[in-house]
């Protein structure tokens, strides 16, 4: 058991360290909206493959159908609509549109992850928390690297991260992300009924929303 | 017979019983085997992905301890250099070497003790070190105090190399194998040397809110005020502390927040009736309906400077413009419903922490002078002048240029005072909405 724990902790880790940061999160992928969306669903239909409404939104009709066209044409069926995927639709990526996508989808993951069930200004607070990390000098400056920092969110060391994240958690990573926070700068959070760290609970606690005190 | 017949098939299952189960026995020991190999398998998994872990930070910390002594060389260099071409290339060889041990730092397995202030020290010798090099670069020299402080981090950035060099010999640096508590003894962080720039990351008070100045209100006030904001059923929902004191309230799905001092607004807001998918509106119809909710908030004479418009709901971004220019750092963000325009959110915290009573200077160069600071391949569509924030503390007073090359749109921001280009933004238009990057 203990050399199964250790075997996940090393692919969690080794990716960690060893993936360049330009590997993740490039693409169209499950979640994301715009006419983007809209070109790659009009082009599946005209093909055959997909028999939805063209409405831009990437649902789970649209993941099929990409996942359809890569299958039929030899690329790797993962649902995320690449440049490799891109190019065998003759369709061109926009620069910078696929780096929000993946920002919103993996906050509202964490989010979904650390505070689903809270009240929604709860799961903003959240995803502000990690924004203000990531302007912070003392923490990484992306929001994977804050996200994947070891030991710093329950939701990545626990798996809870890999959970699709629901519309509430997306919205709440969508008003985070336009500005809103409601913790006023705040750059950590915890639980008090089950934190342990005397540090933690040591620390002024400027706002407390649902289960949460934000300090 | 009868008789014999049961004898005989007696005996068969009496007979039948040890072939069973040595039958049962093989089975067994086909299946122990299998799992056996399936554990071995494991094992051997496991033992390479360890290998591959330890392998992985050990390789982090050999780098990290390079970059910091690459960056400490550099540092070092910068206190014999006599030219101004040497001194920049040192200046950069330094950003760039914090700047990667700032990176690697970040994926070693390390609590937050161990890297909060290691990594706030490192960004900021980067970015000191860049603010050092503009200034050298257009023509300026490093004075007394400059040259003092660099000594200063060159002697930081040297106990903090040979902390990494001891810590790889003596066998303590991390394997990436160990039990983590991210928050354990983060008080007992190392100091490092305060430095005082101008920068994203300095360490500076930022000034304080002008509604602060405002009396303090009781809760019972506050929540008078909500009541007549988000109805008779508005219910306290906490206290926020820092720069920015609120009162919260809640009344079905609608929020609020009331600053603690003065009972301004700071963020009103309730969930879209409309679904994601929704048509939306014409920009101009939603553009109308958040200055029509502004002026009924009391924000006269605000111009959009963002707009997106996804999920059913249009998104704006406001700045207030005084003497004819645009306080960028005073922004008000109001939310519609995308297909009705009907206002469902508004938040000007932004507003309330950065509004503060301000002598705008007088453009020192014209506007042909700073158009000619231009890249040749923009096409210049649109001009307006600017209060820019440059850093959380300092603005400054630049004409913004609306600029189109090459199928791309972009704002350039040059400065009113020297003429310097200062900052870029692509400006990118989806879903009838658009953005700055």
């Amino acid at each position: 058991m203990k050399k199964r724990m250790i075997r996940a902790l090393g692919l969690l880790l080794a990716a960690a360290m060893l993936l360049p940061l330009a590997s993740l999160a490039s693409g169209i992928s499950y979640g994301a909206r715009g006419d983007e969306v809209r070109r790659i669903q009009q082009k599946l239909k005209q093909w055959g493959y997909y028999s939805g409404a063209v409405d831009g939104v990437f649902g789970s009709g649209t993941l099929a159908a990409v996942k359809s066209f890569q299958r039929k044409n030899g690329l790797k069926a993962d649902g995320i609509v690449g440049p490799a995927t891109a190019a065998a639709m003759g369709i061109s990526l926009p620069s910078g549109a696929g780096t929000q996508t993946g920002d919103v989808w993996l906050l509202a993951r964490v989010i979904y992850g650390e505070a689903r069930g809270e009240p929604y200004k709860g799961q903003v607070a959240i995803g502000a928390v990690v924004l203000n990390r990531v302007k912070s000098p003392s923490f990484p400056n992306t929001v994977a690297g804050v996200v994947y920092q070891r030991g710093a969110f329950d939701a990545v060391s626990d798996g809870q991260i890999n959970l699709a994240p629901n519309e509430t958690a997306v919205r709440a990573a969508r008003d985070a992300l336009n500005g809103w926070d409601p913790t006023g700068g705040c750059l950590f959070y915890y639980n008090p009924v089950t934190a342990t760290s005397r540090w933690m609970l040591s620390r002024p606690v400027l706002l407390r929303i649902g289960n949460h005190a934000f300090c | 017979m009868k008789g014999v017949k049961m004898i005989r098939s007696r005996e068969f299952l009496l007979g039948s019983v040890p072939v069973l189960a040595a039958f049962a026995a093989l089975a067994a020991a086909v299946w122990g085997a299998g799992q056996a190999r399936r554990a071995r398998e494991f094992e051997a998994l496991a033992d390479e992905y360890m290998s591959v872990t330890q392998s992985a930070c050990a390789r982090c910390c050999e780098e990290l301890s390079d970059a910091v002594g690459e960056m400490a060389l550099s540092l070092e260099k910068l206190t014999v250099a006599g030219s101004a071409r040497l001194t920049v290339t040192a200046l950069e060889d330094a950003a760039s070497g914090s700047r990667a041990a700032a990176s690697i730092l970040s994926r070693l397995p390390l609590g937050c003790a161990a890297t909060q202030s290691d990594a706030a020290f490192l960004n900021r010798v980067g970015e000191y070190a860049r603010s050092l090099e503009l200034t050298v670069l257009a023509g300026g020299e490093l004075n007394h105090q400059e040259r003092d402080r660099l000594a200063s981090l060159l002697e930081a950035a040297q106990e903090m190399s040979r902390d990494a060099l001891c810590a790889l010999s003596s066998g303590e640096a991390p394997t990436g194998l160990e039990e983590l508590d991210f928050y354990a003894d983060a008080d007992s962080a190392h100091t490092w040397p305060r430095i005082d720039y101008d920068g994203k990351f300095a360490e500076r008070t930022l000034p304080e809110p002008m509604c602060n100045a405002a009396p303090e209100a009781s809760p019972e006030e506050a929540l008078e005020k909500a009541r007549t904001l988000i109805g008779p059923d508005a219910q306290p929902a906490g206290v926020t502390g820092g720069r920015l004191a609120v009162y919260a309230f809640v009344s079905g799905e609608r929020e609020l927040e009331l600053t603690v001092h003065g009972l301004e607004i700071v963020h009103l807001s309730e969930p879209p009736q409309t679904g994601e998918d929704a048509e939306p509106a014409n920009s101009g119809a939603l553009e109308a309906a958040a200055n029509a909710y502004l002026l009924s908030l009391g924000f006269e004479d605000m111009t959009p400077a963002e707009l997106t418009v996804d999920g059913g709901e249009a998104r704006f971004v406001f700045v207030p413009a005084e003497e004819g220019v645009l306080i960028l750092s005073d922004c008000v963000r109001v939310t519609l419903e995308a297909d009705s325009a009907r206002p469902v959110g508004f938040d000007a915290g932004e507003y309330l922490a950065n509004k503060r009573a301000r002598a705008i200077p007088r453009p020192a160069v014209g506007p042909d002078e700073a158009r000619a600071a231009l890249s040749k391949n923009l096409t210049v569509t649109g001009r307006a002048l600017a209060l820019v924030p440059l850093t959380p503390y300092t603005e400054e007073l630049c004409y913004a240029f609306d600029c189109t090359s090459g199928g791309g749109e972009y704002r350039v921001y040059v400065s009113a005072m020297t003429g310097e280009e200062l900052l870029i933004q692509k400006l990118l238009r989806e879903n009838d909405g658009f953005r700055l990057l």
